[in-house]
This record gives structure tokens, sequence and C-alpha cells, in this order.
């Protein structure tokens, strides 16, 4: 990609309706479903690149994307799931959702990195 | 000269999977200290134009199983990402990396 001589992005990413995207993909893909290693196996992978193209349809120049998507059972286990970054904060910035039903629960975050 | 360039702006598995090997294998114990590691990690990190984000995942060992994708939008000649998985007794632990070129 050239250079624009640009200091900063033209149009920020809106975390806002990144967030109900993940919403409504994490909820309507798994809000009937029950747990079973097959399933989320595949579901992780569907998921997880259905986010990637609506998110790519909103068309923000100059973004790279890192969607990531953890789904598992709920089995009374204790999880910790975090991330540190180091990017722009100016221009950078995540989205995040999590969907939790009665077997399972899924994570998904999409990074949004400015190119500069 | 070409090549020479390319290197130092890819992003470096090797280099990438010792320090966050190193990461994990000076945490023992409480999930605060393992989140610690990973923020010191991404502040020693190794002077190339890269941003990065680290993602660490850690779950007590009761039999319940956890599945993880990824899935990017990036230039695959500049930018990668690497995960490493890693388990004790009581935990596993996963740390993913990636690093995108500015």
């Amino acid at each position: 990609m050239e250079n624009t001589y640009q200091l900063g992005p033209t149009k920020h990413f809106p975390v806002v309706t990144v967030n109900s995207i993940l919403k409504d993909v994490l909820t309507n893909y798994l809000q009937e479903e029950e747990y079973s290693p097959e399933l989320c196996r595949q579901m992780t992978k569907t998921i997880s690149e259905v986010i990637k193209a609506q998110v790519k349809e909103l068309m923000i120049p100059r973004y790279k994307l890192v969607v990531t998507v953890h789904i598992g059972q709920c089995d009374g286990q204790s999880i910790l799931i975090g991330s540190r970054c180091l990017w722009n904060p100016k221009s950078d910035t995540v989205s995040s959702y999590v969907f939790r039903n009665s077997s399972l629960f899924a994570l998904a975050n999409v990074y949004a990195i400015y190119f500069e | 000269e070409d090549f020479q360039a390319a290197e130092e702006t890819t992003f470096v598995i090797d280099e990438v999977s010792n320090i966050v090997k190193e990461a994990i294998e000076g945490a023992f114990g409480g999930h605060a200290y393992q989140h610690n590691k990973v923020n010191q990690w991404t502040t020693n990190v190794l002077g190339k134009p890269f941003k990065y984000i680290v993602t660490c995942v850690i779950m007590e060992k009761n039999g319940a199983r956890l599945h993880t994708e990824s899935s990017c939008f990036w230039d695959s000649s500049i930018d990668g990402s690497w995960t490493l998985q890693w388990e004790n007794k009581t935990m596993y632990c996963i740390v993913s990396a990636f690093g995108l070129s500015i």
C-alpha cells in the first residue's frame, strides 16, 4: 500500500457497530446449540470467518483485522482470557462480546489495527 | 537489498517463540502474575516497526473443552501470528501473538 502522508485515519473504526455485529453473529449461530466437540470445532471456524466478512463489508479503509473466537464448554471450570496490545491507542481498538447459554460460552474479539 | 529489507520487517517467529516460552515458564501460580509477564513482554519487544496483540487464555483443568480460532485480514507477506500451548497439572495456558507491520 502507498504512503498517504496522513497522520491518522480519516474514518475511525466503529466499535459500537462491530459490537452489535458480534452480538448478532454469536446469538444467531449459538442460541439453540448444545456443546459438542465437533459442532464447536466447526463453529469457531465458521463464526470467525463470518465476523471477518461482515466487518470487512463496513469498508473502513486502511484497517487490518484480527478476529479471535473462543468457544468452550460450561463445566464449572475457571477460565481467564486476556490480551495486551502494543499499538497506537488513538487509531487502534478492539471490539468484544461474550455469549453464554446453558451449556457453552463464546467470546469473540475483533482487533482493528490502523495501517499507517 | 530487497531481501534484507523484507527480513527487517517480517514477523520473526523464532524470536517471538523464545520470548513467549520464557514468559510462560517464568510464571507459576496466580493468574495475575501471568498477565504481568505477558504485559512485560509486549513492552520489551524487538524494536521493529510492528504493532502487537497478545492474547492469553488460562483454563483450569477439569475435563471441560475449549476451541479457539482466529481469522485475520492483513498482508500475509509481512504480518504473522504464532500460538503456544502450555500446561501443568492444574491448568492450561494458551498464548497467541499477532504482529502487524505498520
